[in-house]
């Protein structure tokens, strides 16, 4: 099912990226993308977690309320959670059959269109950062060869979250999570404020501001960041 | 990050460390900046500091101090402005902790004034927390120790919890200073769409971001709501902070 010569273009494209002083945000981004486009999943997201043993969003392939509100119910139970819990893939689950093992998440799943979900853990030695997530709309199995290959694509969101700084210090990891669970609470306020500013949905907000970030080759964290303080300085008002 | 065990530990370490900050003594300063100062008092008890303080952004030449567990605490926060370095300049410019385990040379290179003055008065660590929301940045939480070595896993959750407790005290005293406003009443989740309310509701209101997220607290309390419905209700526009009468 997946395409060897796509996949090394994602992959190439990917490690294309991982310059120095990279778009953290976009780069998740874009991987969902190419995980979606590579694995034929309907969505794709990365969730988080943080020091209370949330699930934090990251990353989607689309911006579609659906996602976010699986990914939110979630919470409580679910593939992410698990994944996350246990550091062991969920594979090939079937919806229609997991109502014992997720009696709340399976039915709501179902009811958004959604048939089969994988989560591949986010690796970091003995610790698991998070989660990638993969929700098809239609029966979804994966050979043991393209387990193998999603779950590379998790482990190079990992290297992406982890590359910023060296990592030999242990304080490092504390360092980088928090810094990117920050980075898209900014991109998130960027998307309500423009939205509300333009008159536009907040997904096309998400567009312009990456489509920004694209234009003058910067991150989107910063330009988010611009974003915000003009805003503000329209209204006379300091940004924080 | 080790799923159940961290969950059930994060929603118990909140709970257990909200229990400690309000059994501090109080300190005779009232409202909010109470509250402050039982958090940094929290910390140092919890954490086995010789020093604990609340910082203002270290920006426009002002660095006040918002709390201190002590003098010792709030001098080392002052020094920082005066030498025009140190760990919590780095958190608020970075926005992201800064984890010094060890006054060592690499830190003396980074800092040379900071370092030289804080391992004077027996600093052998700081770890020092941005206090902030996505854009909004409040200040900084600076942690030190008299003890050279890094933070637990355990105690690194338990810092990061005080953080986000010192996040709501401080974003809540932006509105008032009422000594009776009940603290904490509703955890930040992390969820996005909060943050996009968030950003929603300062256009609605040509306020700060602080301002904002500080009146939809206000709101969803005063209203029984939690601030995840509220935040989906300002999105679908079903809610609103406007012209239209709905402004607290």
């Amino acid at each position: 099912m997946i395409s060897t010569s796509e996949l090394s273009t994602a992959f190439v494209g990917m490690a294309d990226s991982l310059v120095d002083d990279f778009d953290l945000v976009d780069f998740l981004h874009d991987l969902t993308v190419h995980a979606a486009h590579l694995s034929g999943a309907d969505a794709v997201g990365i969730v988080l977690a943080d020091h209370a043993g949330r699930v934090r969003y990251m990353a989607s392939s689309n911006e579609s309320g659906r996602l976010m509100e699986l990914l939110q119910l979630q919470s409580s139970e679910g593939p992410c959670l698990d994944c996350v819990r246990t550091g062991v893939p969920v594979v090939n689950a079937d919806l229609a059959h997991a109502g014992d093992r997720w009696p709340v998440f399976a039915p709501q799943a179902r009811s958004a269109g959604f048939a089969a979900v994988h989560a591949f853990p986010l690796r970091l030695r003995r610790d698991v950062l998070g989660a990638l997530n993969l929700f098809s709309s239609e029966a979804m199995t994966f050979s043991e060869e393209e387990v193998g290959v999603v779950q590379a694509l998790a482990d190079v969101a990992t290297i992406a979250i982890m590359q910023e700084r060296a990592i030999a210090r242990a304080e490092a990891v504390t360092e980088q999570l928090q810094g990117a669970l920050n980075s898209r609470i900014v991109v998130e306020q960027a998307k309500g404020a423009l939205a509300q500013a333009a008159g536009i949905t907040i997904s096309e907000a998400f567009e312009l501001l990456r489509s920004r970030a694209r234009s003058t080759r910067r991150k989107l964290v910063d330009v988010a960041g611009d974003v915000l303080a003009e805003i503000a300085d329209e209204a006379g008002r300091p940004p924080s | 990050m080790h799923g159940d065990e961290q969950r059930a530990e994060g929603g118990s370490e909140r709970e257990r460390l909200e229990r400690l900050v309000a059994a501090q003594q109080p300190t005779g300063r009232r409202g909010r900046g109470l509250l402050l100062d039982r958090l940094c008092a929290t910390a140092v008890a919890e954490l086995d500091l010789c020093a604990a303080a609340v910082s203002h952004p270290p920006t426009d030449g002002t660095h006040l101090v918002a709390a201190a567990s002590d003098d010792a605490a709030r001098r080392l926060e002052e020094l920082q402005f005066d030498v025009g370095e140190g760990p919590t300049h780095d958190a608020c410019r970075e926005r992201r902790p800064v984890l010094v385990p060890s006054l060592d040379d690499r830190a003396l290179q980074r800092w040379p004034g900071f370092v030289q003055a804080a391992a004077s008065v027996g600093v052998a660590a700081v770890f020092t927390f941005p206090l902030h929301v996505g854009a909004a940045l409040l200040g900084a939480l600076a942690l030190y120790r008299a003890t050279a070595g890094g933070l637990s896993g355990a105690e690194v959750r338990t810092a990061l919890t005080l953080a986000d407790l010192t996040v709501e005290a401080m974003i809540d005293l932006t509105l008032d200073d009422d000594t009776d406003a009940p603290p904490f009443v509703d955890a930040l989740d992390g969820q996005a769409h909060v943050y996009q309310a968030q950003g929603i509701v300062m256009v609605q209101l040509g306020v700060s971001l602080t301002e904002a997220l500080a009146l939809m607290r206000g709101r969803a309390h005063a209203e029984g709501l939690s601030l995840a419905d509220l935040s989906r209700a300002i999105i679908d526009g079903t809610a609103s902070f406007g012209q239209d009468g709905t402004a607290p």
